[in-house]
């Protein structure tokens, strides 16, 4: 027990937090503005697989993790905006069109990156981002080796949530944002344009998802592997909801993640006498827990219903 | 008028299945190779071996090949099936998972010949079994991490607790306890052949530890490991093909299992109609499993030693690998 106390307290653990609810974060803040405009975030998972693979090429083929970053956000803008196409204009069923492109993105990935390098044993590596270490800020004791020495991408998901938080709640932007996503009927007539927002949302949701993708193979990993999101699209997914549709909510819920693998690793590391089966569930057992212990939760009003416009103008 | 329909359907269906019935009897089996994986054919490991041996059989020896990767474990009946109806002669199954469906499809189609490689599933007739002795290259590879290990501290990164894995893990162990008392073994499993980013904070948290040598097993554990230790100093022992590339600083040895050739001389043996439905088992002794280069950090005495073992395995004089095969 002392063993376990004492990784928790200790800074490794605390860095490996940051680091692995990073990617989550991500996505999640982008599936927030998709969320938050009433399109279920469920394509998540394969935007950032998309992103994952973007980035990889990107990097490669430039030698420049920055321009594999931009064709990662290109990549989850791209099946992002097909996405809102299913979604908003032929309003398709989300939760269809969101599994159907999870599963297009999987094969789309690996043909793609098979057609760039072929079936060779051979490790493709990309150039990854370097620590950057935020002048004096990661000299100070304790804090500065825990939040100051990470990846670009990683501060820019921490940035992210008081950016998300002041567009969402303080600018008219994020208000009709909301609107459309709370009573799209109702933005209408007071002139927003549902649609628009609802795409613009969901586009934000694919750049963000593709940003995080690209943390996996060329930040924390140099290459790429198929499948390798392993499903962190869909746990960003959950922490929107675990998060009650919140920044603040959103954030947390991520950093309770990336806190809980990060911990289950170490005390895997320890060798203590604990079923390593056990460990692994650890994440999602915690998160189970917290979401019975957050109880009911208002999601927004019109999330997942298409909206048609008034008088049926578009059949 | 539908109900003309429905008869005339009728008589064409069973028309139909009597010729089919018929023609299938007479046809013989062409060249022709399936092979199912359960993961993708450019892991670089496991699944990647057996696709080389395949694209043998296709380009050197004439057969017409088919392959189905990611393959679940719901599918596996119906997809050996379905091969087995299309007039494979061989249908190549690449994993322990495989041995169920194997052992009931291969007595429906007595005149396909199956292969199951890294398993048991034999039947002395149509369905031959290969299984790489993961335990004794467990113990092989264990001793060089317990003869190299200065802080006494030994990392195994596993990907899914599989068989093979186990074995050979429970063999490295056994490896350790012998040659290094006083050595620890710390094991960590990610539960994922694609999660890279997870083997390698599995490998990244051992170090932590102190861990200074690190043997993975698993596609997207050798990736994570190895991407764990480059720029440190933490030495790293590889799996299923030399993996010197992965972290060539750091690399001190891999374990090689050569599928490809193994498959290629199974078939060999099929079309020279030796092939009787047994278990082959690939280990050191049979060439089939051997250790690639040291790392320049291994010094002279200790590659003998190891080597001395990799002998004794091969003669039989050590046959406790903890447990396992």
């Amino acid at each position: 027990m002392t063993e376990i106390l004492g990784v928790l307290l200790s800074a490794n653990f605390a860095f490996a937090s940051i680091r692995m609810a990073s990617p989550l974060l991500l996505a999640a803040m982008g599936g927030l503005f998709s969320e938050r405009a009433g399109v279920l975030s469920l394509g998540l998972e394969g935007m950032m697989l998309s992103g994952t693979l973007a980035a990889f090429l990107g990097s490669y083929y430039s030698g420049s993790p920055w321009v594999g970053l931009l064709a990662a956000a290109a990549a989850g803008g791209v099946v992002a905006l097909v996405y809102a196409a299913a979604c908003v204009t032929f309003r398709a069923n989300q939760v269809v069109a969101a599994v159907g492109l999870n599963i297009l993105a999987v094969g789309a990935t690996g043909l793609a990156f098979r057609g760039a390098f072929g079936v060779t044993h051979h490790l493709h590596r990309a150039p990854a981002f370097q620590p950057i270490n935020v002048p004096v800020l990661s000299d100070l004791p304790v804090v500065g080796p825990i939040l100051f020495r990470h990846l670009f991408p990683v501060y820019l998901a921490f940035l992210l949530v008081p950016v998300v938080i002041f567009v969402l709640y303080r600018t008219t932007w994020g208000l009709k944002l909301r609107s459309a996503g709370e009573n799209p009927l109702a933005a209408e007539t007071l002139g927003v344009k549902v649609e628009r927002m609802r795409y613009t949302g969901i586009i934000i949701s694919g750049l963000l998802a593709g940003m995080g993708g690209s943390l996996l193979s060329t930040g924390f990993i140099s290459t790429f592997m198929e499948e390798m999101t392993a499903g962190r699209g869909w746990i960003a997914f959950s922490a929107i909801i675990f998060g009650k549709w919140t920044p603040i909510g959103t954030f947390l819920a991520t950093m309770l993640f990336g806190a809980a693998d990060a911990l289950q690793l170490r005390v895997q590391a320890l060798g203590l006498a604990i079923p390593y089966q056990l460990l692994l569930l650890f994440p999602y057992l915690l998160t189970l827990c917290a979401l019975v212990l957050v109880g009911r939760t208002q999601a927004p009003a019109a999330l997942g219903t298409p909206y048609e416009r008034m008088g049926g103008s578009r059949k | 008028m539908k109900r003309f329909s429905i008869i005339l359907l009728c008589v064409v269906m069973v028309t139909t299945a009597f010729v089919a019935g018929c023609a299938k009897k007479e046809e013989p089996l062409a060249k022709k190779a399936a092979m199912l994986l359960s993961g993708p054919a450019n892991d670089g490991g496991w699944n990647q071996l057996a696709y080389e041996g395949l694209m043998t059989l296709q380009n050197e020896k004439g057969f017409e090949v088919a392959l189905t990767e990611n393959v679940k474990q719901a599918d596996h009946l119906q997809l050996l099936r379905n091969y087995a109806n299309q007039g494979y002669k061989y249908i190549i199954a690449h994993g322990y998972e495989y041995g169920d469906a194997l052992t009931t499809v291969a007595e429906e189609f007595p005149k396909v010949t199956f292969i199951q490689i890294g398993g048991v599933a034999h039947n002395n007739k149509n369905l031959n079994a290969v299984l790489f002795t993961s335990a004794e290259a467990g113990y092989i590879t264990g001793v060089l991490a317990a003869l190299m290990t200065k802080t006494n501290k030994i990392g195994l990164v596993g990907a899914v607790e599989i068989p093979s894995i186990k074995a050979d893990f429970e063999g490295f162990k056994k490896a350790v306890a012998d040659f290094n008392p006083n050595a620890r073994v710390i094991e960590a499993w990610t539960g994922s052949w694609t999660d890279i980013a997870k083997g390698k904070e599995a490998a990244l948290a051992q170090i932590a530890q102190g861990v200074d040598v690190i043997m993975a097993n698993g596609d997207a554990a050798n990736h994570g490991a190895a991407e764990a230790v480059r720029g440190t100093n933490v030495l790293y022992i590889g799996w299923s093909r030399d993996q010197k590339e992965y972290a060539p600083d750091n690399h001190i040895v891999s374990n090689v299992q050569s599928v490809s050739a193994i498959l290629v001389n199974l078939v060999d043996k099929g079309e020279a109609g030796e092939l009787k439905g047994e278990l082959h088992i690939m280990g050191y002794k049979e060439g089939a499993q051997y250790l690639s280069e040291f790392g320049p950090q291994v010094p002279e005495s200790v590659r003998q030693r190891v080597m001395q073992v990799v002998q004794d395995v091969i003669d039989g004089k050590i046959t406790d690998f903890g447990g396992g095969q």
